[in-house]
Parts: structure tokens; sequence; C-alpha cells
């Protein structure tokens, strides 16, 4: 039986799923009518399960443009009676603070939940912001499931929790939740949910203008506190006694997984208090712990978030208990947490000298694909650049795969902030030093937030040369379809937004060249260096992870090769490998884009086409 | 209560890999769970997935703990020997190797296997299973009937046969090298 059918069993099963994939399936479980996000690294699996399910149970799915979109699109839909749901990466909410922040005042339709997956440690990320801080700052409740099995059942009780208060609910993951497998119990899916609100009727509720507001946020810290002492939501929290137990341990997330792994490793003895709503603070079964534990150590990654609130909460109830964690340094505030480190803390609360040793392990960084078209790009640019006499140019990049042009032996990207800086952090130094700049940017992220900034740097009459990188796919993620991409459902048909139309639309001077033709890139870009203003470069070629036909291999002729390794130094792609004095291409691990074939690459012709 | 680090780069099946074990694990009655990296760090990067069997609350295996390493990838089969617990075993594709090496290195076991001069016309995206179906010649759990079933139940149905092949191939080779079996604390 295939994955799907078996995913959209209405039966009570066992199934193995990915974190992200139990979220996907809770939420059909939980009848969602609506869902939407921008795909981001560690969420993207859930819109990877939901684009191929949701036609087949009723729900309308889609990839937004970016993630403040993706959450204004969703709350429109909760705002019309349906269960809606948003999901996004933990950067991915910066973008879509704005209307997250001011949705918890006006409430909400139909349940709404947004599901935000953090990045301890970045692994795909540029950063390792706590996104609980972003709860707590919106007073939005707070749901962290530990295993794929509670995120699933976590994620409807979260609906239940929007409706039965009107707001919208942010359930937090990390990556090491979403990213883990495990056997989850399927449950019933139930109908899509359609609650019956008239909006126009509301007016005072859903127009914040501060009139409103001002109503609004008392409201809104009431629901907080009621939420607080609701004992409904009671088995979101628990607390484990263990016989003999010394001292105690408040964790919730991932870390209650090493927390337990280590007391049994460990052999020591702590009572627990797992929480599944971190905001806010169930007030009875915390105070019920800190009355029962005279010590209590507080087991989380990245921010002492929960920290602060319970010595906080401590310090109301008169100091009946002893807290220890991060503020003191027990536990360090950086990176994910693994169960040596929490072991080494529980050791020290048991008073037992620790001889658990974390071993750095060093890992093969990430690479361009062979066959990618970012190689030859940034290897013709690169070349370009020094041919002009601009090798010094400041270059400022963006998110996507071709980050990873920072590394050797590109180095071409001197500035990566957050997604479609690029543009607006280049015109920015453009103006200020009076400098040329160049930008890297891809489709998607071209999409996601460049084309304000490319309107802003034309209104700026910024000096700076674009390349828009465009592989046709949200490549990095999982090939999810960008705006440019055509597509029809029944009768709806889409043709497809070009990004030539938006740059003439605005005005910008544009070209496009093809990413695996060398020498044009190296032609357009020494002609668009040299003039002043604002150019844009669309070089355009197709990921090499999106499906397609391998027809031939290139293959080196020892006897033509040089040895001179530009090929294996300079265009450094994983199918050429150094062979003694020459170099060798891997058959297998060749793509065929035939890239280095070309004279900039191989100088004496050394690489040739073997179809299959 | 045993655990698996598996590795590799990106496109060599180590998540495939991790799941048909965690999923036999579970057909032979344990708990299996595992660790899956995505994103940019699989673009031809190290690829680390960790399963365990038993009672475990986190899959992720805590250093020098490991039962077993399976790799696809010499070097990143160097960076993370460390992971495994003292008499563990590593096994390892290597195409330095002529077919195969066993070796006592410190304190692990070091089996060293070149699929591509053992079978020259197997896949080579069916290395993976290859690596699986040695781990069952040395261990019998997960049951191997169990593993085929995985394979069968997780491959898309045109190339499961091949795939179950290859699992074969690295179980009997390993085999009818007439040594001693059976070394695992099962």
């Amino acid at each position: 039986m295939s994955f799907l059918k078996n995913f959209l069993s209405d039966s009570d099963e066992v199934m193995l799923l990915l974190g992200n994939e139990a979220i996907a399936r809770g939420a059909i479980e939980a009848g969602v009518g609506f869902a939407a996000t921008y795909p981001g690294t560690p969420s993207s699996e859930v819109g990877e399960i939901l684009m191929k399910a949701a036609p087949h149970t009723g729900m309308y799915f889609q990839y937004s443009i970016n993630e403040k979109v993706a959450y204004e699109m969703a709350y429109g839909a909760s705002l019309s009676g349906k269960r809606s749901f948003v999901f996004m990466k933990h950067v991915g909410l910066n973008v879509a603070a704005d209307p997250f922040v001011t949705s918890l005042y006006t409430g909400i339709g139909g349940g709404m939940v947004v599901m935000t997956a953090d990045d301890p440690s970045m692994f795909s990320s540029q950063n390792e912001q706590d996104n609980r801080r972003y709860g707590d700052l919106a007073h939005a409740p707070i749901i962290e499931p530990s295993n794929p099995q509670e995120a699933k059942d976590f994620i409807k009780m979260a609906f239940e929790l929007s409706e039965k208060y009107s707001i919208p609910i942010m359930l937090r993951t990390t990556t090491r939740v979403s990213h883990m497998r495990a056997p989850v119990h399927l449950r019933k899916i139930q109908n899509i949910v359609e609650k019956n609100t008239d909006i126009k009727k509301e007016r005072s509720r859903y127009s914040s203008i501060p009139s409103n507001a001002r109503k609004l946020k008392p409201q809104l810290t009431h629901k907080i506190d009621l939420i607080s002492h609701d004992p409904d939501f009671d088995s979101l929290n628990r607390i484990e006694k263990s016989e003999g137990s010394a001292f105690g341990i408040i964790t919730s997330g991932v870390s209650y997984n090493y927390v337990k792994d280590a007391l049994v490793d460990s052999g020591v003895q702590a009572n627990i208090l797992k929480l599944g709503m971190t905001n806010p603070i169930p007030i009875e079964i915390t105070q019920k712990f800190m009355n029962e534990n005279s010590r209590i150590l507080v087991v989380e990654e990245l921010d002492p978030y929960l920290e602060t609130k319970i010595r906080a909460f401590n310090d109301n109830l008169g100091g009946i208990t002893k807290i220890t964690g991060k503020l003191d340094r027990i536990l360090p505030w950086s990176l994910e947490f693994s169960e040596g480190i929490v072991m080494n803390s529980i050791l020290k609360m048991a008073g037992i000298q620790s001889t658990v040793k974390e071993a750095e392990v060093r890992g093969i960084p990430p690479e361009f694909c062979p066959g990618c078209p970012h190689r030859s790009s940034f290897f013709s640019i690169k070349r370009a650049l020094r041919m002009s006499g601009a090798s010094d140019t400041i270059l400022s990049s963006d998110i996507g795969c071709y980050s990873l042009s920072y590394y050797d032996p590109y180095d071409m990207a001197d500035i990566i902030l957050d997604m479609g800086a690029s543009i607006s952090v280049g015109a920015g130094i453009s103006i200020a030093s009076g400098k040329k700049t160049v930008a890297f940017i891809g489709d998607s992220t071209f999409f996601h937030s460049g084309i304000t900034a490319i309107i802003n740097a034309k209104r700026s009459n910024a000096n700076m040369l674009i390349f828009i990188l465009d592989n046709t796919t949200t490549a990095m993620t999982g090939q999810e379809p960008t705006p440019e991409f055509p597509f029809s459902i029944g009768d709806e048909q889409f043709n497809g937004i070009g990004i030539e139309s938006i740059l003439s639309g605005i005005g910008v001077d544009h070209s496009t060249v093809d990413a695996f033709d060398e020498g044009n890139i190296i032609r357009e870009t020494i002609r668009s260096i040299k003039q002043s203003g604002l150019k844009a470069i669309i070089i355009r070629g197709p990921c090499a992870l999106l499906p397609h036909q391998k027809i031939s291999y290139f293959e080196v002729s020892p006897d033509q090769c040089s040895g001179c390794m530009n090929c294996v130094d300079n265009f450094h792609c994983p199918a050429i490998i150094r062979d003694g004095n020459v170099a060798r291409i891997d058959p297998y691990e060749c793509d065929g884009c035939g890239a280095c074939s070309e004279i900039y690459v191989c100088p004496v012709k050394a690489i040739h086409e073997v179809k299959l | 209560m045993t655990s698996y680090r598996i590795l590799g780069r990106g496109g060599q099946g180590v998540i495939t890999l991790g799941k048909v074990l965690t999923q036999a694990i579970i057909y032979s009655g344990e708990n299996g769970i595992m660790s899956e990296i995505h994103g940019l760090s699989q673009r031809g990067g190290g690829v680390v997935t960790d399963v365990k069997s038993g009672e475990y609350q986190s899959p992720l295996i805590m250093a020098g703990t490991a039962d077993y390493i399976l790799s696809m990838d010499p070097e990143e089969t160097s960076f993370n020997i460390t992971s495994l617990k003292d008499n563990g075993i590593c096994i390892s594709v290597s195409y330095n190797e002529k077919d195969y090496k066993e070796e006592k290195r410190g304190r692990i076991e070091f089996i060293e296997l070149n699929p591509l001069t053992i079978a020259k016309n197997m896949d080579r995206r069916a290395h993976n299973m290859f690596l699986l179906g040695v781990l069952s010649a040395i261990d019998p759990f997960p049951q191997p009937e169990n593993i085929i079933r995985a394979i069968s139940e997780i491959f898309p149905e045109k190339v499961a046969a091949s795939n179950i092949d290859a699992f074969n191939l690295g179980r009997n080779f390993y085999m009818n090298l007439g040594l001693e079996t059976g070394k695992s604390s099962h």
C-alpha cells in the first residue's frame, strides 16, 4: 500500500511517522479546512505531505509567497469560519510577526494554529532564536510536543483551545521533534470544521484601530489568565514521580526526552514536571510541583524562557523552592542539547562527579550538487569580476542553496542576513559608500521579499548589479513550486508570473542568460558591471534535484588532460576527482550538465560527452 | 536496547536505510525511533541518522555508546568513530579495499567492504541495503524476514525486489565468509 493511502487511513493504525508528518496528520484529524505555508527547514515536510494529501481530504492548501502572506491568508480563512493552519520555520515568524501579534488582539473565527519550528544548533538556518519569546510577546498560548505522537495529539487540543478562547495558538517544535521518526497511533479523521461567523457584525473586534485595540488588549490578558487555570487542558502537562528522588526537574519539548534517557542511564532519581503548555504556565500543577520539591532544575534548550517565569513565580510564592538552570550557568544558552549535556546537569544536582564527555563531531560540509546551475554561475561570475578588475566588489548574498557560494573555492558571499536582504543591504552599501555592489538572490527568495527591495532600490537609484539565480524552484527546502510555476486544477488555470515581467513593470534594465552557458554569463557580467545604475541579470537553469532523465554523462580523456586541475580546484564538482596527475569524472555521480566541458573550465577541451 | 549510527552523504540513501531498520525493529516487536536531517545540511554534505531500539525517548546517540555504525562514506566514518562504544562494530563501505577487510582497531571492531568489487552489477543506490544485509548477518535482530517486509513496505514496488536482492547479497556475502557470527549483545 502506498504511503499516502496509509497516511490517510481512517482506522486505528500505528504508523512510523516523522514529527512533521504527524503534525500534518494531526491537522487532517482535526478537520482543518485551510492550510498555508512558506517552506523552511525544519518545518518543510508538513507542506510536502499536505500538498499531496489535501486534495483527498477537502482541505485547501497553498504555498504562499511568504510567511506574512501565509499567516494573513490563514487568518482570513479562520474569520470565514474554517479551522486554519499556518506553519513556518522559526525565522519565518519574524516575517509573519506583524499579523501574528495583532491577531491575538482581534481573536479569530474558526480555530487557528500557527506552527513554528525552531532550529537549535542551526542545521539549516541563519540563527537559533527561541520562538517561545514570540508567544510570550504576543500573549499567545504555546503548546510544545516532545515527540511525533504528541505532535499529532497536541495539535488537535490546540484547535480546541483556540476555539474556546477565540485566539490563535502557537505550536512550537524544534528540529529534533520535527525530524524525529517514531510510531504514531492514528485516530479518526474529523470532517472539515465549519463555524458560522458573520464578520461584518464584528467590526469592533476585527478592525484593530486604537479605540478598539484599547478594549481588546485587557480582554487578551484576561484570556491568558483564564487559560493558566483551565482544567480542560490539564492533559497537556503531567508530573512523573520517582521514589526517593532528591530534586525536581521542570522541562518541555525535546529536552524532556534527554531528561528521561539521562535519568535512566545515570540511575539518578528525580521527579519531573513535563509541561506541554509553556505559555501561560499552568498555575495549579506548577505550584504543586514547586511545593513538593525543595530544589528544581529547569531543563530547556536555547533561552531561559521557562526558567525566568518559574523564578518569578517562585518569588511570588515567597521562595518556596530553589531554582537552578541557565541563569546560574548550569546549562548552556547556545546550541542544541544532548543527553550528555543534560546528564551532566542532573549529576551536578545529585552531587555526583560527572565523567560524561560530549565529543565534538565534525561533518562533511554541504556543497552544490553535481548538475547544479549555481556552480557554473558562480564560477563564471567570479571569473568575469576578476577579468573586469572588480574582484573586491562587495557581494551581498541571500538565503538559499546559493548561500553555499560562501565556501571555497567560490568565496562569493560577503554578507548573508535574511530573506531578501541581498538587494536592500546591497543598495544601502552602494548609496552610503558610493561604490557599485553586487547582489545574489534566488527565484523563490525574490518572490518572498526581493520584489519590495528591488522597487526600493530602483527608487533609490542604487548602483548595483543584481543576479537573480532562477533554478525554477524553492530548491533547498524540497523543490516546492514558486509563483513562476504554471499549474491547473480542474478549470482553474494559472500561467505563472515571470520574473522578467516583474522587472519590466518596475523598470529595471535586465537580461536573461542560461546557467550552463559560461561564455554568455561572463560576457554579460563584464558588460553590466561597467555600467552604472541598477541592472539585473537573470541566470536560469533547473535545479539538479528536479525530476529529469539523465541522457548522458561526461568523461575526461586522460591523454588529453593537461593536469591543470582547474576543474577539480576551481569548478569544484563532486563528480570530478583527482586521479594521480589527471582529472577523472565519476559517471555515476555526473548529472550530464556539461558545464565542465566548456573551455573556461577545461582549456584543453579534454572533457567529452558520452550518451547513455 | 540497541543503537545504530548511520552515515553517508546526501543522496546515498542514509535516511532510507534508517527507515527500513526502524520499521524492521517495530515489526520485530520492539519500540523503534530515529532522527533525520533535512534541508541545507543534506546538500552533498554529511548525513547522520541515529536509530534506537528499546524504550528510549530520544533517538540521538550519546558519544561513546553506539552499538553499530553503518557507513556509506569513509570520511564520515572517521569523523564519527568516537560515537561507538567499546567493542562496538563499525561496518563501512571502503572503495580502496579489495572486497573485504575485518580487524580490531583499538577498542572497536572495524569491517570494511567494497560493494563495487563484491557485486559489480549492483546498483550503487542499493549499497545501503547491502550494508543492512551485512548487519543482519552479524546480528539476528531485527529478524531478516522483518527487514525484507520493511523493504517491501518502504520502497516503491518496482525497485523493492532489487533492494531485497542487495540486502540478501550483503547478508550472504558476510555469512559465507565462514566467520563467527552473533557478536552482538543480542
